[in-house]
């Protein structure tokens, strides 16, 4: 009996000092899902600056939402060459209209898709959420799905602090929105496997000169 | 009813004379070639310098969406151009003879044009358009058409490398003192970028620190 209450003693006090559990949790809180989900991007142009592998390029990225809800993303050069021009249409569908030849290789397209999915908030359309809250941070995922795709506040639910896709302790891509997520002034998107980071600043444009 | 023909004749002359007047401004194949040609590259030696405003105009076909941007552009004879964009972003490009830099607002590269094939012709083609010699390169076949105040040059890329982002490279050039008016850049895509070069002044003093890389 002693050794039975022994041994239950010991396997508490071990249980206690790991880490706290790590399991995603229902009935999150809907106001401020309902608050700091990411919403569309609407049509906006961006100054481009890519830092990848000590190399850097820059020019000018510009989404669009378009009539049949489909989503476009198209770099350009500032000289006005069209690096890459990219459809969405959910997470299942996507399509590439236009790529230069350097840039047409499966890796970098994946990454891409990858990457501006996020961007544009695709994985968290149209879904209900599980959530758990880890260390100083609340992470928000579809319920269905691998759940690698998460959009993260504080614990306070005040802001939302990144978009990243990943693991929970291991995240793989993060992209963060400077000012309102809708429309946001910059976006960072930050590779944390591998050395790519891409900054994207507003480009307030003269409607009237065009 | 005598009224009415009349009235209807004078709607068809009307008409008549709008048209012809329409066909004079339009372009027309030019008769002799290398007579043009040579006339091209004989005023466009005369051109030492110049200096303009520009206005870009880069079209999205798919997504109907066109980006303006604005700037300042210089060219010395013989391969030096600056080109300045001001608004509604900050770029510079800056090529001298071989070398070329490119400032963005985060960062500024300097490149050897020579050590990279696309950057060489990339960087030909623009120098022949504003130099006058892109009539002689191997890398285009030509079209060539004229109006009463501008020539129109069709350039359709025959080299690869050029091919892949060029469907055509389109000229229109002032019949008065022969520089490019006009640069537009077809893309095989389909988007279109538009040139366009305003406050001309040729021959100007232009101090070689402009060019400085």
């Amino acid at each position: 009996m002693i050794r039975y209450l022994l041994f239950s003693v010991l396997l508490c006090f071990s249980c206690a000092s790991q880490k706290p559990a790590t399991s995603w949790k229902t009935n999150p809180d809907e106001e401020c899902i309902l608050r700091l989900l990411p919403s569309p991007i609407r049509s906006s142009l961006y100054s481009a600056n890519v830092d990848v592998a000590g190399k850097h390029l820059s020019g000018l990225l510009f989404i669009k939402q378009m009539e049949d809800s489909s989503s476009r993303v198209v770099f350009t050069s500032q000289a006005g060459i069209t690096f890459f021009d990219l459809e969405f249409r959910g997470t299942e569908e996507f399509a590439v209209r236009q790529v230069i030849p350097q840039l047409n290789k499966k890796p970098v397209l994946n990454m891409l898709r990858e990457d501006f999915s996020l961007v544009l908030g695709l994985p968290f359309r149209n879904q209900r959420f599980v959530y758990m809250p880890f260390g100083n941070e609340v992470l928000y995922a579809p319920e269905k799905g691998d759940r690698k795709a998460f959009f993260i506040t504080g614990p306070d639910c005040r802001s939302l602090l990144r978009l990243a896709t990943g693991t929970v302790k291991k995240q793989k891509v993060s992209v963060i929105f400077e000012g309102n997520p809708a429309g946001p002034e910059g976006i960072v998107i930050q590779h944390h496997n591998f050395s790519l980071l891409i900054r994207l600043n507003k480009i307030i444009r003269d409607n009237a000169a065009e | 009813m005598v009224s009415a023909l009349h009235r209807f004749l004078a709607a068809g002359i009307f008409l008549l004379i709008a048209g012809l007047n329409c066909f004079a401004q339009s372009f027309r194949p030019v008769a002799d070639v290398s007579a043009f040609k040579r006339e091209f590259a004989a005023q466009s030696v005369k051109v030492r310098t110049i200096t303009s405003d520009f206005r870009q105009e880069k079209e999205l076909v798919a997504l109907t969406e066109k980006i303006v941007s604005t700037g300042k552009f210089w060219f010395k004879r013989d391969n030096k151009v600056r080109i300045s964009y001001e608004k509604p972003f900050i770029y510079l490009l800056v090529i001298n003879g071989d070398r070329m830099v490119v400032k963005d607002d985060q960062n500024e590269s300097k490149v050897n044009v020579k050590s990279n094939k696309l950057f060489q012709q990339v960087n030909q083609v623009m120098l022949g358009c504003i130099q006058g010699t892109i009539l002689e390169s191997a890398d285009f076949t030509s079209a060539i058409y004229e109006s009463g105040t501008h020539y129109r040059v069709e350039l359709v890329p025959v080299a690869r490398s050029l091919k892949q982002f060029f469907k055509t490279i389109v000229l229109i050039i002032d019949r008065k003192d022969y520089t490019v008016s006009t640069l537009e850049m077809n893309e095989q895509g389909g988007d279109r970028t538009l040139l366009l070069f305003n406050n001309k002044i040729v021959n100007q003093p232009v101090n070689d620190q402009v060019f400085a890389l």
